[in-house]
């Protein structure tokens, strides 16, 4: 346990999101390359993976990622119309839109997994599209299963106080309303 | 390695007679080559068993239990598969999982406690549901939204079972509970060697189930019905609840005269799904149910009830060019019956054959209509 907490934290003890980023080799990885040769300064908390195109990134691959103790996955390709492959990031698309669908029934926030387009070129959009990433994950907070069971508890808490003094609570209240509206 | 002794206790292996009926009947088989249950059981009754972990052969069957009522020696051969998967899977083997395993892992992240699902999105506004607290009748829906989101392409709308079941037993006067905390029931991971996460999904739907004071379970699906029955029973717990497929229920109703169906008298045809007919030997009652709605008009296919051709993949696992050899046949069957539509009782059934439709080699005369029993019954009412 203890172990696992410090993994989670860095040096101020502060919780560290675990981000996955899918860079297609002929675009978003150049420009990762770009970025780093042009001594752009960004946020190193993101492991990447390189493929060989965006399309390539099944939605299985997401999931396990989420599954392993991801907090965020990012997926980057080239521009539309710039593929290497045709039409490969016209595949990304459509898995981008399956793995949000399934997300979103599993719990997850549509915000923990985000398509970019980020050419060899583009070394400054890659550093500030990181960045912006890691913010917005670390806003999130940790995925709905990797919650320490001390998080978890003081969401309960959170939640039974927030319906204890009726400040309505997303979909119970939504449903609630719906069936007193019935009867 | 597996321990034979103890798979022959369970499944009677080592009594094979090598007579070879299940591989005569076996669909795979039939219309693939290379697969054959006489020969892995006669290689374990010869004592080689040695590659019987790495061997892609047992990941084949489709575990639809063709073979076992053929067997003078009623070996259960689908057991036994499950039983070495769970084995192959320790050790790191596994079969060729669909959709690069996307499913199995929407499956395997529901098994995580702290999870919060939104899968009750497909209730519609007018339906009476419980979805807190206690009620008599529980509906265990299984992971009809799921597939929604990620069949998207296919057009399923399989959320449409559900909400026809629902709006069938709020016909009756019956208002379900339906959990909001459901997961799915596990069936595609205890049959691909899972077992581990398998009894974490039973154990979380168990608890969540008694926690609703259900006197009854009425399910749409007929995997989530045999597994909640037998699987649950073996690996987590009896639940001792009353349980009964939609077919039965309805099947029920009509012959207490509770429900009054209107009948259309379009053709339609009933492809039994292997959990419901053959297994748990649900028959009659589906028939019972569709000839009140279609009357004369109900027809059967050249192989139906115990019978009944599996519609060519379970579990997710090993879709092959032989799956679709198997489920092009079954609906060239159905075509050949002049039916309207071919009616199941199984949402995967379904997804498995409109995924073969969109074959473009596919005969014209086979692309008949395939519909789940509850949505047919919901339109009759």
């Amino acid at each position: 346990m203890a172990g696992e907490k410090k993994k989670k934290t860095d040096g101020n003890g502060q919780w560290e999101p675990k981000i996955l980023v899918f860079a297609c080799n002929w675009c978003s990885y150049a420009g990762a390359d770009t970025a780093g040769v042009s001594r752009i300064q960004y946020s190193p908390k993101f492991r990447v993976i390189r493929v060989m195109c965006s399309g390539r990134v099944r939605t299985s691959y997401v999931l396990k990622a989420f599954q392993l103790g991801a907090d965020g996955v990012l997926v980057s390709g080239c521009h539309i119309g710039d593929c290497h492959y045709i039409f490969g990031n016209h595949r990304a698309i459509e898995m981008y839109e399956r793995t949000t669908k399934t997300l979103k029934v599993l719990g997850f926030e549509d915000e923990r997994i985000r398509l970019e387009w980020v050419s060899a070129a583009e070394g400054p959009k890659w550093g500030l599209l990181i960045d912006e990433f890691v913010d917005q994950i670390t806003k999130l907070g940790p995925s709905p299963i990797n919650l320490p069971p001390a998080l978890v508890d003081e969401a309960r808490e959170a939640e039974s106080k927030e319906t204890k003094t009726s400040k309505t609570a997303g979909r119970k209240a939504k449903k609630s309303g719906k069936k007193k509206a019935k009867v | 390695m597996v321990d034979i002794n103890a798979l022959n206790k369970d499944t009677d292996i080592l009594s094979c007679l090598e007579c070879g009926k299940c591989t005569a009947v076996c669909p795979v088989s039939r219309l693939g080559h290379s697969f054959s249950p006489r020969s892995i059981m006669s290689n374990v009754v010869v004592g080689d068993h040695e590659g019987l972990t790495t061997d892609k052969r047992t990941w084949d069957c489709l575990t639809c239990g063709q073979c076992q009522p053929r067997c003078p020696h009623n070996i259960d051969f689908s057991v036994f598969c499950r039983k070495v998967r769970r084995e192959a899977v320790s050790l790191g083997n596994s079969g060729d999982k669909s959709h690069d395993g996307a499913l199995h892992q929407i499956m395997q992240l529901q098994s995580y406690e702290n999870l919060k699902q939104n899968r009750l999105d497909w209730i519609p506004e007018d339906a009476k549901v419980i979805t807190e607290g206690e009620g008599g009748v529980l509906y265990f829906v299984g992971c009809l939204p799921y597939y929604d989101a990620y069949f998207d392409h296919l057009g399923l709308d399989s959320v449409n079972i559900a909400r026809s079941t629902v709006k069938i037993l709020n016909h009756l006067g019956i208002e379900p509970v339906v959990m909001a905390d459901e997961r799915c029931c596990g069936h595609d991971l205890i049959w691909s060697g899972l077992e581990d996460d398998f009894i974490k999904l039973g154990r979380h739907n168990v608890e969540a189930i008694k926690k609703t004071g259900a006197k009854k379970i009425v399910f749409s699906c007929a995997e989530c019905y045999r597994t909640l029955n037998k699987e649950y029973a073996e690996f987590v717990e009896p639940l001792g609840i009353e349980m009964q497929h939609m077919a039965q229920f309805i099947s029920d109703q009509i012959a207490e005269g509770a429900l009054d169906l209107k009948g259309h008298g379009e053709a339609l045809t009933f492809h039994d799904p292997c959990r419901l007919g053959r297994q748990m030997g649900v028959i009659d009652e589906p028939r019972s149910v569709l000839s009140t709605i279609a009357g004369e008009g109900f027809v059967e296919m050249e192989r139906s009830g115990k019978n009944g051709i599996c519609c060519g993949t379970s579990s997710w696992m090993n879709c092959s060019m032989t799956s679709k050899k198997i489920q092009s046949a079954r609906l060239a069957e159905a075509g050949a019956t002049g039916a309207k539509a071919m009616v199941t009782a199984c949402p995967k059934c379904r997804i498995h054959f409109e995924c073969t439709k969109t074959d473009p080699t596919l005969p014209d005369e086979s692309k008949v209509e395939i519909k789940d029993l509850t949505v047919v019954v919901a339109e009759a009412l």
